[in-house]
């Protein structure tokens, strides 16, 4: 066992597990673009990429405006939520931190609430707005609101210098916006709550092509930000006495994790609505099967793990059996929990011998 | 001497479906064009007699509970053989309600000032609820699915009309002491079958013959737009609904647009959907069944005129759909126009805007009400 253990940490064991994601990355992604409620061919789908023309073009128009931006938007949501929650958790140093623990998709859901249900107050409805902007004003409305949470956050950051007290202030931001978005619901119509609680269980095909190459921009912006945190992360992990003393700069390490970690998490709530679960396990399965608290590796291996747990739940939620249309986090923690479990109990059983 | 519902003015009212015994129906001339078909008429409620009363029973689809009220004029005494019956005392003059249908159905009976209370007041039409909140002889009981009791209450409704069945919200209506009235039009899955429940409200306002006399009018209308449509060979194809969040709403198959869309000629693409509510179906099913569609119907709650560039810029998958190439996309802005709440009275009108455009040899000169062509 303890041999086991020993090539667990070698560094072909990690290129190796990391190789393995890449291809299931791929592997996936082809999946995703040729399973569906409709029935299409593996030759159909290369050919629609291809451009070539001996595809019929409603079949092209499945494959490259439903399923590829689909397809992309669940694979770059999976990576930034799981980076996310990996600084959140070091951040924090706990390891039930989540991307939503600073109230940032608190706020997504109370803009959100506040468009459509707020018709109460307001006296109108999202349906009133002309379409175009409906869905363009959800998305405005969850980013307004999970920016103005993270502006309170990153101002209430240089004040609190405790890590628990700023936590608790993020849980704190979270119950309000629950009781708000509560009472709004309690007076809404069944039409707009429904709108709501549809909203509220996520799903990787709101992004339309158009709206892709702006979602993906940022998400990388954020990906790529995050990746300059490691060497922060790792001395914060040890502790912010600890790490002040190794000469980081304490304050604005914390204020740039929060920026980073706050806005991959108000664009993805934005596009995609409350994603549950990926950014609280993903950190968790890097850190067990890497067996490392190494930041350089956890980062980039959270960004793959995510993106491939996303990717199956995205096909598994489109599976033609479900009926094609199940919502995303009615399907993340069913696929990703058991996953996680048998990971930990795998590692700990390790560990104990 | 007490004056009851005689049978032999019930059978005036009473069609096919309920005329249990058949004597007193000699005098049925006002139903000689109108080809009746078992789905024109509602399920969801019925009009039968117990010894010579008039009794109106409403049935709900998801199990066997019914409720059965016995219907007795004010003027008159309950008979004593049927006191134990639940009493519907007619005509109401103060109720409070939750269904705009109601008040178009009421309005069309002339009745609507019987109407002191609904639900979501500013998504009403009717002009007289409107000027009654103004004057406060109309209130707000409530909003979404929350009730107001202290304004409930304040209305002194003699009854209240709720869309809804028994549940926990009308035992509160008892408690204070008014009875509750299932009104559940919107169950039923055909045009006619909906206009049926006019008859309840004529029970409610003492107004039968007069309900019944519009639903023998309107449904003439109807059903011989209908045979116009029937053995038509050229039925354009058709498809509905509109994404939220990257997932498709459609009307199923057994849905009240269905029977709609068959009746005005059309062929609808998923009229072989199991369901007679909205069904969600993903994205790429909608392209795959509907891309080729001669028609795509659907309805938006916009402010402003609303043109077909706005459509497609909402989601420019949209143009994959040849409907919106073609100038096949016709709407109807419920903003606007009062479809949900007035349409019901009216299915004719809607059958021919949609003929109109399927089939506009059949009804020349003619000027749509609520659906027009998308530009």
């Amino acid at each position: 066992m303890r041999k086991a253990s020993h090539f667990r940490r070698s560094n072909v064991f990690r290129y190796g597990i990391i190789l393995l994601m890449v291809i299931f990355i791929l592997l996936f992604f082809v999946l995703n673009l040729i399973g569906g409620v409709v029935e299409i061919s593996v030759q159909d789908v290369f050919n629609a990429i291809s451009g070539s023309s001996d595809v019929q073009p409603t079949i092209s128009a499945i494959v490259l405006q439903l399923r590829l931006p689909q397809t992309a938007t669940a694979l770059l949501a999976g990576a930034a939520l799981a980076v996310a929650g990996l600084m959140m958790q070091s951040l924090f140093r706990n390891p039930l931190a989540d991307p939503s623990i600073l109230g940032i998709s608190s706020g997504a859901t109370l803009g959100v609430a506040l468009l459509l249900l707020g018709g109460f107050f307001f006296r109108f409805r999202v349906t009133d707005l002309p379409l175009f902007l409906s869905d363009l004003a959800v998305t405005g409305a969850a980013l307004g609101g999970a920016i103005l949470i993270l502006l309170l956050i990153l101002a209430v950051s240089g004040v609190l210098k405790s890590n628990t007290n700023l936590l608790i202030v993020g849980i704190m931001i979270g119950y309000i916006a629950f009781s708000v978005v509560g009472i709004l619901k309690y007076y809404s119509p069944k039409e707009d709550l429904q709108r709501f609680v549809i909203w509220g269980l996520g799903s990787f095909s709101q992004v339309s092509p158009s709206r892709l190459p702006m979602f993906t921009g940022l998400t990388i912006l954020g990906l790529l930000a995050s990746f300059l945190m490691a060497k922060p992360l790792n001395l914060l992990l040890l502790g912010e006495y600890y790490a002040s003393n190794l000469g980081l700069n304490t304050n604005r390490a914390r204020w740039f994790v929060i920026l980073v970690s706050g806005s991959l998490t108000a664009v993805i709530t934005a596009y995609c609505g409350p994603v549950a679960f990926i950014g609280l396990a993903v950190p968790h399965l890097t850190r067990n099967i890497f067996d490392t608290s190494s930041h350089g590796t956890l980062l980039p291996t959270s960004a793959l793990m995510g993106g491939l747990l996303a990717l199956i739940v995205n096909y598994v939620s489109r599976m033609a059996i479900f009926g094609g249309t199940l919502p995303i986090s009615a399907v993340t923690a069913l696929v990703g929990a058991p996953v996680v479990l048998w990971f930990i109990f795998k590692s700990s059983s390790f560990k104990q011998s | 001497m007490v004056r009851l519902y005689s049978f032999k003015r019930v059978s005036l009212i009473l069609l096919s479906v309920t005329l249990v015994i058949g004597f007193g129906c000699s005098d049925s001339k006002s139903k000689r064009e109108v080809k009746i078909e078992a789905g024109d008429r509602a399920q969801w409620f019925s009009l039968d007699t117990i010894y010579d009363h008039l009794v109106v029973t409403v049935k709900r689809p998801w199990d066997t509970i019914t409720q059965r009220f016995l219907v007795c004029h004010k003027d008159e005494s309950v008979p004593e053989n049927l006191n134990r019956m639940k009493v519907l005392r007619v005509p109401v003059d103060r109720l409070v309600c939750t269904s705009s249908t109601l008040v178009s159905f009421a309005n069309q009976l002339g009745a609507v000032n019987s109407i002191v209370g609904i639900t979501d007041i500013q998504f009403t039409f009717n002009k007289t609820i409107r000027d009654g909140q103004k004057d406060g002889t109309v209130v707000e009981i409530g909003q979404g699915s929350e009730y107001n009791f202290e304004q409930i209450v304040k209305a002194k409704p003699e009854i209240a009309v709720l869309s809804l069945f028994q549940d926990q919200q009308t035992q509160r209506f008892s408690d204070l002491g008014i009875e509750t009235v299932p009104f559940a039009d919107y169950l039923e899955a055909t045009p006619l079958a909906r206009l049926d429940w006019i008859r309840f409200a004529g029970v409610l306002f003492d107004k039968l013959e007069m309900a019944n006399h519009y639903y023998d009018s309107i449904s003439s209308n109807y059903t011989s737009l209908r045979e116009k449509t029937k053995h038509l060979a050229d039925r354009p194809t058709l498809f509905d609904g509109l994404p939220i969040d990257g997932t498709w709403w459609v009307s199923g198959g057994e849905s009240y647009m269905a029977a709609m869309y068959r009746d005005a000629g059309a062929n609808y693409v998923w009229k072989d959907l199991k369901g007679s509510a909205s069904i969600p179906m993903p994205f790429e099913k909608v392209v795959a069944d509907a891309s080729s569609a001669s028609f795509w119907r659907l309805v938006v709650a916009v402010p402003n005129e609303y043109s077909l560039s706005e459509l497609l810029k909402s989601d420019e998958r949209f143009s994959n759909f040849k409907a919106t190439s073609k100038g096949g996309v016709i709407y109807c802005n419920s903003f606007m126009m009062p479809l949900f709440e007035e349409g019901v009275v009216v299915p004719d009108r809607i059958l021919s805007d949609l003929i109109f455009v399927f089939h506009p040899e059949l009804l020349p000169d003619y000027k749509p009400l609520f659906y027009k062509t998308l530009l």
